[in-house]
């Protein structure tokens, strides 16, 4: 895979596991929000973004 | 191409959510999660109305970045299991807009039955689909980000 289009994925993957995260939180799921919470936090650490930048960039992709 | 289909459905949509979202400030100054929550805040059948509504947005946002994930794929690999991927999972998202508008119209008319503030709702042209999809989008932009400042909270207090 491309690396830009690599990365737009990535993007757009840890916007999918951030936004579960926070369902499932307000669902009092907090076991499975923490999982899908330290998958987003994977996926930050691989793009080597902050949560805020990610977002920004996110938001232009979709 | 169909024109149900996205992002041919909402082209305006996505050049506004450019041009907004790209900016962290405007995303803020639009209209407040917070505020409507705390418009809901008391009342057991609007909260549960209001939690509702985040769900269908949550979800909307996570099918809108499936879809857009897919794109990117296709632009890699364009073949016909992706095609038909592709074109299943827009009829999810479709079907995800359906409900999602209906819980946000549900909120609303329960919020004016009981006198509440829905200034945030008066830009909705009922048979405009694409902004109640920027609406849901900007809704779960805006939780994701409360959601991260708790967690940030929390993980100093420990």
């Amino acid at each position: 895979m491309e690396k830009t289009n690599e990365k737009k994925a990535l993007i757009l993957d840890y916007i999918r596991k951030v936004s579960e995260a926070a369902r499932l939180a307000n669902d009092g799921d907090t076991e499975n929000s923490l999982i899908e919470s330290a998958k987003a936090e994977e996926i930050a650490k691989t793009l080597d973004m902050r949560p805020e930048q990610i977002l920004l960039e996110g938001s232009r992709l979709i | 191409m169909n024109p149900e289909s996205f992002p041919g459905e909402h082209p305006n949509m996505y050049k506004s959510l450019e041009e907004n979202l790209g900016n962290s400030e405007v995303l803020k100054s639009s209209f407040s999660i917070e505020d409507i929550k705390k418009s809901c805040t008391g009342d057991e059948d609007l909260m549960f109305l209001y939690s509702e509504m985040m769900d269908c947005c949550g979800r909307y946002l996570e099918d809108v970045c499936k879809l857009a994930q897919l794109d990117v794929k296709i632009k890699e690999e364009n073949s016909r299991e992706l095609a038909e991927e592709r074109a299943g999972a827009d009829e999810a998202r479709r079907l995800l807009h359906d409900s999602t508008m209906d819980s946000i119209k549900i909120l609303v008319r329960n919020m004016k039955q009981r006198g509440k503030d829905v200034d945030w709702a008066k830009k909705f042209n009922a048979n405009d689909r694409s902004q109640y999809a920027s609406f849901a989008i900007m809704a779960s932009f805006q939780e994701i980000q409360r959601f991260l400042k708790e967690k940030e909270k929390k993980n100093g207090k420990n």
